[in-house]
């Protein structure tokens, strides 16, 4: 795996965990993952183990705070929220995306391609 | 977003501590997200051990996923930094005698750099008591005509300077005068310094008691205050702070102590007791006055005003004089004034000795750093294996050089701890081997600016020595290395070829170190060589004050003089005793203009000039002055008697060439002199040097051509208030100071009799920097050698310890063990060759630099060159002999066993 693609990755799957928190709000590591997976429609093959460090960058950069919470089946475990900071900077990212992507279609659209 | 930069940063740094709780807890969250995986798996209905393999493949490896995230939660680079740091230090600790060796090396190299740069410290860039010192300046009169380059300055010259307020932010004058105190029975002799209300101001300097001067005290018969400095006030005060307000006892008047200096300050001269105001009469100030030099001038340059600014303004000021008619001595003369830093007046002397030792040090820290890096390449050349495992298990080349530098930065780090120790003793060493009036007391000392001085260069240095050994350290092929199987003996010869390459290079600065200190040695030599003039064995010198309020009389001072002398000559052991002023060598030298009957001098013109010297008959035959012609003075050469003098060889050649100056008559010119006679020369005497025995002669007036002439005249019949006391025996001088005391106290009880000294020790005292720089530079040079030859040493043990199989098989078929010590000596003479060749280029290139320094030798000279290289190659084969004859002792048994 070369360095851009993992950015790339990272990026879109930071973006991905704040979306996934503001929906369901609080949450833990496991169950971010499986959101994750369940909303691509399995099409993304998360690999958990990568997810933890995407999780301690944003925490580091204020956007998401964790603490120790007991879950449904009674297992401790750290949950994620969001915070104010992450809130916009989900906005920010959710309106970087849109803009991307748009461009990117209309690139991809057959009567560009004319 | 820079905002979250920068937080997620300060929390990583952050990451670096607590980290075991961190991984704990990092463990129990990975931990809880198996389990509820495995519960998702179990309740889709697979087995118990399907269900934990899916939910481990899912996570990707536990280990893996610590690793990314610990990288993550830290700054893996900073924690492998530390952690080659203490490798590093477990290295050292492993390898005593290395560590011991390559530390003591260092801190020899950054200890005598630290000490000898913050002497310079103290001298140039941050001297004791004086803020922003590159403002002082001097200023200095010259009369080109006269051979006067630089002499001090009358009271119309520094009005002139005073009343320029827009270049000069102060400016003051001083008069160095002694007075004598009593407090005691004892009466004591303080050194003091009559100075213009601005003298402090000038340095910036604040009293740590009282107050100093107002200017209505800088007035004639208002000026009996006294600020004394810090050592009077603990020496004679007991640092008693209720001293401010005190009426002392100075030359029998009476004195209010007004204020107390810190110890930091004590210009113009370490040794200053006190200062008390001037208190100039304004005739002083007149116009007529401005030839009449004798006052030590000091002002500060208004912030933003330069040294050549100043100067520019300075010579306006002097073209306004001489275009003055009424001044027209003035022009003819080639009188003027000038600025000059006050840093180069005082310790100009210094400038050249202390640069050359500056150099002389680096030089030294050059050769411990290539010692320091043949040490660490013949200690890769053991860890080859080591850094081969490494680089094959994907060690980057980047990544093994931040290695060898970590290692080594604990290895600086320990040597530039130890280096402060050494500097702090070579620090006092130096204030104990320096003459005393060459430190301004004990300013010498270690404050920051030599702390951050140290840290460079103790980072420089392991820059230098971590750079060679990392750069060869990345360079190992592992494949090779590996394949050498940690024996034999050719391998790394590129290595090798290095260190010999250094320890040439480490012999080349020794040599020239070894050279400058041969040109010193016989500078010093030759300048002790130079006849003065006059016989300085056996002659003990003691200098008095006559208070002018008890010997108010010339009849009364000259009957003092009278009877000491009366009493010494007829003291067993003394051959001859005599009086004068100035004594050669005390520093003191007096000059005046003179008017030879029948040749009237033009007006306007400069006229004759010599030195001038008040003595008695004593003085010529005490210090063995030979008479030339005609006779010395008697002891009918008295008040009332027909006024004599006698000259010296330079001043009738100069002023009576090709005639008999016998029986001329010369007076002396003087504006405030009143009683003035025409006298008859009736002696011719032998020039003496007066204040250096080699170069221009100097004295505290300023400096002045060697060749120029002096006349003497009678003590008795122009009887000076203050004087020396000379006398001279065959036997140990020193002897003579108990006599000589004894003798004043009979004749005055209440005189103090100070400054006692043999003239020998006073012309050493005048050699003080260049043997202070000789001195230096001969230990420098000695450290220089000694670490070249452990270098050398270094490396001849280790290519012996190399080459044993060779010397085994080599010995094994019949070499004998004289060829084998003379292969190894050869070997390491060719090195000591090859440095002393490079030094040789090196040294006729940097002696140059210290020509200013040498007495009758060039920087070129042949014998010091071929002497120094000479003791340089005894060194390298004395160095090579012990690893020599560990190979002519070579077992050939036990060397081939291992092959």
């Amino acid at each position: 795996m070369t360095a851009d693609k993992k950015d790339v990755w990272q990026g879109t799957l930071a973006l991905m965990v704040l979306k996934t928190l503001e929906t369901l709000g609080p949450l833990h590591g496991y169950g971010i993952a499986r959101r994750i997976e369940q909303t691509s429609g399995d099409l993304l093959a998360v690999n958990y183990g990568t997810l933890y460090p995407a999780l301690l960058k944003l925490e580091q950069e204020g956007y998401i705070s964790s603490e120790w919470g007991v879950s449904d089946n009674n297992r401790r475990a750290k949950y994620y929220k969001l915070t104010r900071a992450g809130r916009k900077q989900l906005e920010r990212e959710a309106r970087d995306w849109a803009q991307t992507t748009a461009i990117l279609a209309r690139f991809l659209s057959p009567e560009e391609l004319l | 977003m820079f905002v979250s930069t920068l937080r997620s940063w300060f929390l990583r740094i952050g990451g670096l501590f607590s980290k075991k709780r961190r991984d704990r807890e990092l463990a129990a969250e990975l931990e809880s997200h198996l389990q509820m995986h495995v519960d998702d798996n179990l309740r889709e209905g697979m087995s118990p051990e399907e269900a934990r393999r899916q939910a481990l493949i899912k996570l990707g490896g536990v280990e893996q996923t610590k690793e990314s995230y610990r990288e993550r939660r830290g700054v893996p680079w900073l924690e492998t930094l530390s952690q080659d740091a203490r490798f590093g230090l477990r290295m050292l600790r492993k390898n005593p005698g290395f560590t011991m060796v390559a530390v003591i090396t260092l801190a020899l190299g950054i200890g005598a750099n630290t000490a000898v740069f913050s002497v310079m410290n103290a001298l140039f860039l941050h001297p004791p008591g004086m803020r922003h010192p590159d403002r002082l300046v001097a200023l200095r009169v010259k009369y080109d005509k006269l051979g006067l380059t630089s002499i001090v300055v009358s009271p119309p010259d520094f009005v002139q300077i005073r009343d320029s307020k827009q270049i000069f932010a102060a400016a003051a004058i001083e008069d160095t005068d002694d007075f004598n105190y009593t407090a005691d029975a004892f009466p004591e002799r303080l050194k003091g310094a009559e100075v213009s209300s601005r003298w402090f101001d000038v340095f910036e300097a604040k009293p740590i008691l009282g107050r100093v001067f107002a200017p209505e005290e800088d007035e004639p018969n208002a000026n009996h205050e006294v600020v004394l400095s810090y050592g009077a006030w603990l020496r004679w005060f007991g640092a008693n702070r209720n001293v401010v307000g005190r009426q002392i006892q100075l030359n029998e008047q009476p004195y209010k102590i007004i204020g107390v200096m810190g110890p930091e300050f004590h210009w113009p001269d370490p040794q200053t007791d006190l200062w008390a105001p001037l208190g100039l009469p304004p005739v002083a100030f007149d116009i007529k006055s401005t030839f009449d030099e004798s006052y030590f001038a000091v002002a500060r340059l208004q912030p933003g005003v330069s040294l050549s600014q100043a100067n520019a303004y300075t010579r306006i000021l002097v073209n306004r004089v001489i275009e003055n008619p009424a001044a027209s001595f003035a022009k003819n003369a080639g009188w003027g004034m000038f600025l000059t830093p006050l840093m180069d007046l005082i310790f100009g002397d210094l400038r050249a000795p202390v640069l050359i030792l500056v150099g002389a040090v680096a030089l030294v820290l050059l050769i411990a750093c290539a010692n320091i890096a043949g040490l660490l390449l013949a200690k890769g050349a053991g860890r080859s294996k080591e850094v081969a495992v490494r680089a094959a298990l994907g060690a980057s080349r980047a990544r093994l050089i931040v290695q060898a530098l970590a290692e080594n930065a604990v290895l600086g780090l320990a040597g530039i701890l130890l280096g402060l120790f050494v500097a702090d003793y070579g620090i006092k060493a130096l204030l104990i081997a320096a003459p005393k009036s060459l430190l301004p007391g004990a300013a010498v000392h270690l404050d920051s600016h030599v702390l951050l001085f140290t840290v460079i260069i103790g980072i420089a240095a392991v820059l230098f020595f971590g750079t060679i050994a990392a750069w060869h350290m990345s360079r190992i092929d592992p494949y090779s290395a590996l394949q050498e199987s940690g024996r034999s003996s050719t391998g790394s010869r590129g290595r090798q070829q290095f260190r010999s390459f250094l320890v040439a290079g480490e012999m080349a600065l020794g040599l020239v170190l070894l050279v400058g200190t041969g040109l010193l040695l016989k500078s010093l030599a030759r300048i002790g060589e130079v006849n003065p003039g006059f016989q300085p064995h056996g002659v003990m010198t003691a200098a008095l004050a006559l208070p002018q309020s008890q010997y108010n009389t010339p009849e009364k001072r000259s009957a003092f003089f009278s009877s000491v002398l009366d009493h010494l000559s007829h003291t067993s052991g003394i051959s001859s005793a005599g009086a004068g002023l100035p004594l050669p060598f005390t520093g003191g030298n007096q000059s005046a203009g003179f008017q030879i009957e029948g040749q009237p001098t033009a007006p306007g013109s400069p006229g004759p000039h010599g030195d001038l010297r008040y003595v008695t008959r004593g003085y010529f035959t005490t210090l063995g002055i030979p008479l030339l012609r005609g006779r010395i003075f008697t002891d009918d050469d008295r008040a009332g008697s027909e006024p004599v003098v006698v000259i010296d060889e330079n001043l009738a050649r100069q002023y009576w060439p090709n005639q008999d100056p016998i029986g001329q008559k010369i007076i002396r010119q003087g504006v405030l002199d009143q009683t003035t006679q025409w006298a008859t020369i009736v002696g011719v005497v032998g020039h003496i040097r007066f204040n250096r025995l080699a170069g221009e002669e100097s004295s505290s007036g300023g400096t002045e051509s060697s060749a120029k002439g002096a006349y003497y005249f009678s003590l008795y019949q122009q009887p000076a208030p203050y004087g020396f006391v000379i006398a001279k025996t065959t036997a140990d001088p020193t002897a003579l100071e108990g006599y000589i005391r004894e003798t004043v106290r009979e004749v005055d009880a209440n005189q103090p009799v100070h400054d006692v000294k043999t003239m020998d020790s006073l012309i050493a005292n005048s050699l003080g920097p260049q043997r202070f720089a000789t001195t230096l530079l001969a230990a420098f040079a000695g450290l220089a050698v000694l670490l070249a030859a452990v270098g050398l040493y270094g490396l001849m043990s280790y290519s012996v310890a190399q080459r044993s199989n060779e010397i085994g098989i080599r010995m094994a078929l019949g070499a004998q063990q004289g060829e084998v010590l003379r292969m190894v000596l050869r070997q390491g003479a060719k090195l000591a060759f090859a440095g002393v060749a490079a030094g040789v280029v090196v040294g006729l290139v940097l002696t140059r630099l210290m020509e200013s320094l040498l007495y009758g030798v060039s920087p070129a000279d042949p014998l010091s060159f071929v002497g120094a290289a000479v003791l340089l190659v005894v060194v390298a084969l004395l160095a090579c002999y012990i690893p020599a004859r560990r190979a002519m002792r070579v077992d050939p048994m036990v060397a081939l066993r291992y092959e």
